[in-house]
């Protein structure tokens, strides 16, 4: 593998600009990294090599005229195949819609080719981002790319392993309990889930209304920074996606947090953690201390009720966006996610218009309860490495949803909340496997957290490691 | 995949195992949901009783912690809840 793939986004955005190299030789990289991954770990659920091609040389083109240039300019990246552009097929991880070619572009694809970025192809997902776990009856599981004989997680399991191997600079993942979160800790890279209307959906297959957000994944908090400034803002296509401005994330990458209070729960998140996660998150916590922050602990209220709210929430959600798949689709439509999904169609009305109404006071208290003694919550993303495709395989139904409810117990909370957070890495296991934390802040401090990130990998060297 | 799934609980944890006839209610409601879920047929419907009794726990949990939320929250009040939240003091991003 050549330099030039290990070099991170904004760095190859700035070389592109100068003229130190080239979209085009940086496309042909990426896709020559593309298909030596692809047959080991099955990130790509599509590769559009002429169009990524022929776009890179009119970026390349573009340059050399002297035309004004975004901040993705020339950068090849790849996106969780849910992301429609009129015309491109979606598929959405499923042979269900194999053959979906989309009327509408979403607003983020826009935004990113306003940005100048390349796309380089259609991303495994788990069918529909329903699983965190990553697995994929259609189109086969997507490999851990540390260990292949291990899951990535999910459902944009793509996103991060093709990040992690060096494939593509950057990628669009999408977050309903977890989805850009695990597989970003399970594959040593970076995820951000946004706050709930940061980011428009419109375009995007949902998984989910009210709790769907759509999200960068890179290899640096300042990768994730330049990719949240293009795609986030309002959206007249989107009613939920915010009008609030959106800041310059970059500038408040200063390496700076002394002061910084830092929570860290006391309670319910650490449960279900093992020993080595533990050490490699408390030794994440000294190098933040190291760098001035100062640490508090809280009990984090009603954290299992949020699990189970925002689960509630999603059941039915999806029940009802996905009925007319399930009676079209048939045997095709996977047995594990109707069965998920067919409990949301027993939820009576009430009940489910009774979740939504208690999330507006439950984040006002939860917001006054940790973020009033502290500006950022620091806890696991998940407790432990990713397990092998054996470890997952179950033996009764039974076995399946436990497993699934440990998979997102760290992060779905914060789904339910609409609360932005971010995986970050922080570490390897004795078996040479990503350790990583996860910040949390409050409302649309998007910035805060990614200042906390970029200031620890200054200072850590996790990410620049590749598998 | 012929497997038989059991239903998913809210907290996809419980194993129930009671029996009981559905009543009637609850066999109108199963036929409804059966025209959008044809596989309703292999699901046990007693755990369609205890799948509602749990969610009606859930959500009088939810309604307790939301500090006596008694469902007057209008659900779209989210969104403007998280803004104002951003536009409070310590806000780092306004």
């Amino acid at each position: 593998m050549t330099e030039l793939l290990n070099i991170d986004l904004c760095e190859a955005a700035r070389r592109i600009r100068t003229g130190e190299t080239s979209s085009e030789a940086l496309t042909r990289l990426a896709l020559a990294r593309a298909r030596a991954v692809q047959p080991l770990v099955n990130c790509f659920i599509s590769i559009d090599e002429k169009q990524a091609m022929d776009d890179a040389r009119a970026a390349d083109a573009a340059l050399a005229r002297g035309e004004p240039l975004g901040a993705l300019h020339g950068v090849p990246l790849a996106h969780k195949d849910m992301i429609y552009r009129a015309g491109h097929i979606t598929t959405g991880g499923s042979t269900l819609l194999a053959q979906h070619r989309p009327r509408i572009t979403a607003t983020v694809a826009q935004r990113l080719q306003e940005a100048g970025a390349i796309w380089l192809g259609g991303l495994h997902m788990a069918e529909f981002a329903a699983n965190p776990i990553g697995q994929n009856a259609s189109y086969g599981d997507c490999r851990n790319a540390w260990d292949h004989h291990r899951i990535s997680g999910g459902s944009s399991s793509g996103s991060a392993v093709a990040v992690a191997l060096r494939a593509c600079y950057g990628s669009l993942g999408s977050d309903t309990g977890g989805s850009i979160r695990l597989p970003a800790a399970l594959n040593g890279i970076v995820g951000l889930r946004p706050t709930y209307g940061r980011v428009s959906r419109y375009g995007i297959l949902p998984r989910t209304w009210s709790l769907d957000t759509i999200g960068p994944m890179a290899r640096t908090a300042r990768d994730c920074a330049r990719l949240l400034g293009v795609i986030a803002g309002a959206d007249p296509r989107d009613c939920t996606a915010s009008t609030l401005p959106v800041p310059d994330y970059e500038s408040q990458l200063t390496g700076e947090i002394a002061g910084l209070r830092v929570a860290v729960p006391v309670n319910y998140f650490y449960d279900d953690t093992t020993p080595e996660m533990r050490a490699g998150l408390a030794h994440s916590l000294d190098s933040l201390i190291d760098l001035g922050a100062r640490v508090v602990e809280v009990t984090v209220l009603n954290a299992d009720l949020l699990y189970q709210l925002g689960n509630l929430i999603s059941q039915v959600e999806a029940a009802a966006i996905h009925a007319n798949l399930v009676k079209e689709g048939g045997d095709a439509y996977p047995l594990v996610l109707k069965t998920r999904m067919q409990s949301g169609a027993y939820v009576p009305a009430v009940d489910y218009i009774g979740a939504l109404s208690a999330r507006a006071r439950l984040v006002e208290a939860f917001t006054a309860e940790v973020f009033g003694c502290a500006d950022v919550l620091h806890l696991p993303v998940i407790g432990r490495t990713a397990p092998s495709f054996d470890e997952i395989v179950p033996s009764s139904s039974s076995d399946v949803f436990p497993l699934l409810a440990r998979t997102a117990r760290c992060t779905r909370p914060f789904s339910t909340l609409g609360m932005p957070a971010l995986a970050v890495p922080a570490g390897f296991t004795s078996q040479g496997l990503p350790i990583a934390f996860q910040l949390v802040g409050r409302p649309f401090a998007e910035g805060t957290l990614l200042q906390v990130a970029d200031a620890y990998q200054r200072v850590s060297d996790w990410h620049l490691r590749s598998p | 995949m012929s497997r038989h799934w059991a239903i998913a609980l809210p907290s996809e944890s419980i194993d129930p195992t009671h029996a009981a006839s559905p009543r009637k209610g609850e066999a109108d409601l199963e036929a409804l949901t059966a025209t959008a879920w044809p596989q309703v047929g292999r699901v046990n419907p007693q755990r369609m009783v205890e799948l509602t009794a749990e969610v009606r726990t859930i959500i009088q949990a939810a309604r307790r912690a939301a500090q006596g939320n008694a469902f007057d929250d209008e659900p779209s009040r989210f969104a403007a809840v998280l803004r104002s939240l951003a536009e409070s003091p310590g806000s780092e991003d306004r």
